[in-house]
């Protein structure tokens, strides 16, 4: 565990590669039943190793936060897992019982989410929400007030004491996050899972929230799964990123030779169309069209009515995906 | 003499037996056919300072001229004609539009309200409009909830454009879009100032967009400008300590790429609550830079060089030290 195979300042963890992957997930599917079947995920895959960072990129309706709730089948009904693996330390989620499920939620793999004001309870304390945490996955003992006001001190929340008596309204969007942020460490999980957790944010707490997330995960050793559609984030925290496009990944590899190189055209129009701080590259290209609705996937290659390079093929026949160099994969007919 | 002129603008909120400043003296100025990006954190004023400009909320003092002309002298059919040359553009198209209403009738209430034009030629103008924000004329028939985010907004747009507007106000036009439709809307804008010689007042919290948009910027902090000056300049070389912290704290691409360095958290905490009262320079609590002078005295807003403008007193020391 302790072997140290890589070291990144932009990840910030020590990654073990040459072991099983903590979490690999196998072509899942994730279909919500209505009058036309609605794929939001269709066959993704990826791995997180243990004290990696991974990021999961893509546009609204890509199918990245379903996938993520998945991992933990906490998609509600009707939607469900209709075909796939989700491998987390020798065990498929996708199938353990769901008592077995309900345990490692929270204590092995845990989340924070866009908007923490949603995601906290308006009525109860701070400090009363995250003890509820503990006390559900350790009892009353593993319970105390110090624990979580160590815990608070940990997420570097200001005055602690303050804020486990707070209730969520009486602290700013930065120190819900935190408190959330804490609630999810409670039980050393392995794989913090963040969806779009500083979007609700502004830039200068997002950095703050962000060189946090850095420093626990040095610190405790935890893998992060972020999902995010902001690919500068990505470039800053990531160490490998999976881009997403209507329900599967079409592009994956290291973080700076997919954002250096992109090989899938869908990659390459993200990139031109990010508006960039630095530097004078000015003129800015949209990819033409929007993001197919989940209902209705072209047949073929799902990007190719907005694909610049699409040829007759696109329109008729799915890409396999197809690995290259090393961690590289891309689903595209043309990427050469 | 530019088009919108606001000089030493406040407006205030009552909370509480008080008065709360949200934009707390302002000066800017928008010239014709120019845009213009006012950037801060959620909080700052600059939605307030937006909604003061078009009188949806009062002001409390200071003046607001347009084509040279003070807005508070306004009244019945001069402050409706005004209505016609500025228009606002909002973060969320689909709670800007009636549900109910088709895209051709709220395009074409404008024309009626207004009372332009005859049932055919406000057709006209619908479709003509449609198509010259990139949508099919085809749409006037349909419902908001038929419109993806992107086709939305190009409508809010195509609606600011009904009354030929000499300047639109957009607040977070862009914010609450995927960044492939972000984009197109960013080329959309651009390109009605060019050809309809629209005038842009660009409200954004996103550098990035603001530079790509905006050859001017001001930066606004607790209801205040705390510097100001050509966009490009400004983000390669910030004056306040303020905008070096935004800038150093945007999530980059290239940056990332190029040292493997993320963003760099320059402050600490967040922007306090706008009426919280601070002695001396409004930012020196978070500021890394701030000395015993800023803890008491107030800063002005001075010129540094000739488009630069900034309030902070070591703005000029730091200025002249990054020189050498």
């Amino acid at each position: 565990m302790d072997k140290i195979m890589e070291q990144s300042p932009a990840c910030g963890g020590a990654v073990d590669l040459s072991a099983t992957p903590l979490l690999s997930v196998e072509d899942l599917h994730v279909e919500f039943s209505a009058a036309a079947p609605i794929r939001a995920v269709r066959g993704a895959g990826f791995t997180v190793a243990a004290g990696e960072t991974v990021a999961l990129v893509g546009e609204s309706g890509s199918g990245k936060s379903v996938s993520a709730l998945a991992l933990t089948r906490l998609v509600a009904a009707p939607g469900r897992i209709t075909a796939g693996r989700v491998m987390f330390d020798g065990q498929d989620l996708a199938r353990l019982p769901q008592a077995e499920l309900v345990r490692l939620r929270g204590s092995a793999i845990s989340y924070i989410f866009q908007e923490p004001a949603t995601s906290l309870n308006p009525v109860f304390r701070a400090g009363y929400q995250v003890r509820e945490a503990l006390r559900l996955h350790r009892g009353r003992r593993g319970a105390g007030r110090e624990m979580v006001e160590e815990l608070f001190r940990l997420v570097g929340l200001a005055d602690p004491r303050r804020c486990l008596r707070a209730y969520p309204h009486e602290l700013s969007g930065g120190m819900q996050q935190r408190v959330m942020i804490a609630m999810a460490l409670a039980c050393r999980p392995r794989l913090l899972v963040a969806d779009e957790p500083t979007t609700a944010l502004d830039v200068t707490v997002q950095a703050q929230i962000l060189a946090l997330l850095a420093r626990l995960q040095r610190e405790l050793g935890m893998a992060v799964l972020l999902i995010t559609h902001n690919l500068a984030l990505v470039a800053d925290v990531a160490r490998r990123v999976n881009v997403m496009y209507a329900g599967r990944v079409v592009e994956a590899g290291k973080t700076g030779e997919v954002l250096r190189h992109p090989a899938h055209p869908y990659t390459c129009g993200l990139l031109a169309a990010v508006p960039r701080l630095r530097g004078d590259a000015d003129e800015l290209h949209g990819i033409p069209g929007s993001v197919p609705h989940p209902a209705h996937i072209p047949p073929g290659c799902s990007f190719h009515p907005r694909c610049p390079r699409a040829g007759p093929l696109c329109a008729r026949v799915d890409p396999e995906p197809e690995y290259f160099e090393e961690g590289r994969m891309v689903r595209c007919h043309y990427w050469k | 003499m530019s088009l919108l002129e606001i000089e030493q603008l406040r407006v205030q909120y009552q909370a509480d037996r008080r008065m709360i400043p949200a934009v707390d003296g302002v000066d800017l100025t928008v010239g014709a056919a120019e845009s213009v990006g006012l950037v801060g954190e959620s909080g700052c004023g600059k939605s307030s300072l937006a909604a003061a400009v078009v009188r949806l909320v009062p002001v409390a003092s200071g003046t607001v001229r347009f084509d040279g002309q003070p807005l508070e002298q306004l009244r019945g059919g001069a402050l409706r004609r005004f209505r016609r040359r500025v228009q606002m553009v909002f973060q969320d198209p689909y709670g800007s539009l009636n549900p109910r209403m088709t895209i051709g009738a709220a395009l074409e209430e404008a024309l009626a309200v207004h009372g332009l034009g005859a049932r055919p030629q406000r057709l006209e103008r619908v479709a003509e409009l449609l198509q010259c924000t990139g949508l099919d004329p085809g749409y006037a028939g349909r419902y908001p909830h038929e419109l993806s985010g992107g086709q939305r907004q190009r409508v809010g747009i195509a609606r600011a454009l009904t009354l030929r507007p000499q300047l639109i106000i957009a607040d977070e036009p862009v914010s609450a879009l995927d960044v492939s439709v972000q984009a197109q809307i960013l080329g959309l804008m651009s390109e009605l100032q060019r050809s309809a010689g629209v005038a842009w007042l660009f409200i954004a919290h996103d550098l990035a967009v603001v530079k790509h948009m905006c050859s001017r910027v001001y930066v606004m902090y607790l209801g205040r400008i705390v510097e100001s000056g050509l966009t490009t300049a400004v983000f390669r070389r910030p004056a306040h300590p303020y905008t070096e912290a935004l800038a150093a704290a945007a999530p980059d691409i290239d940056r990332a790429l190029a040292a493997g360095g993320a963003a760099v958290p320059l402050l600490r905490g967040e922007p306090p609550a706008s009426g919280t009262l601070i002695t001396g320079c409004p930012f020196h609590p978070r500021c890394p830079y701030a000395r015993e002078i800023c803890r008491n005295v107030p800063p002005a807003l001075e010129n540094l060089t000739e488009d630069r403008r900034c309030s902070c007193h070591l703005a000029r020391e730091r200025w002249d030290a990054a020189d050498v």
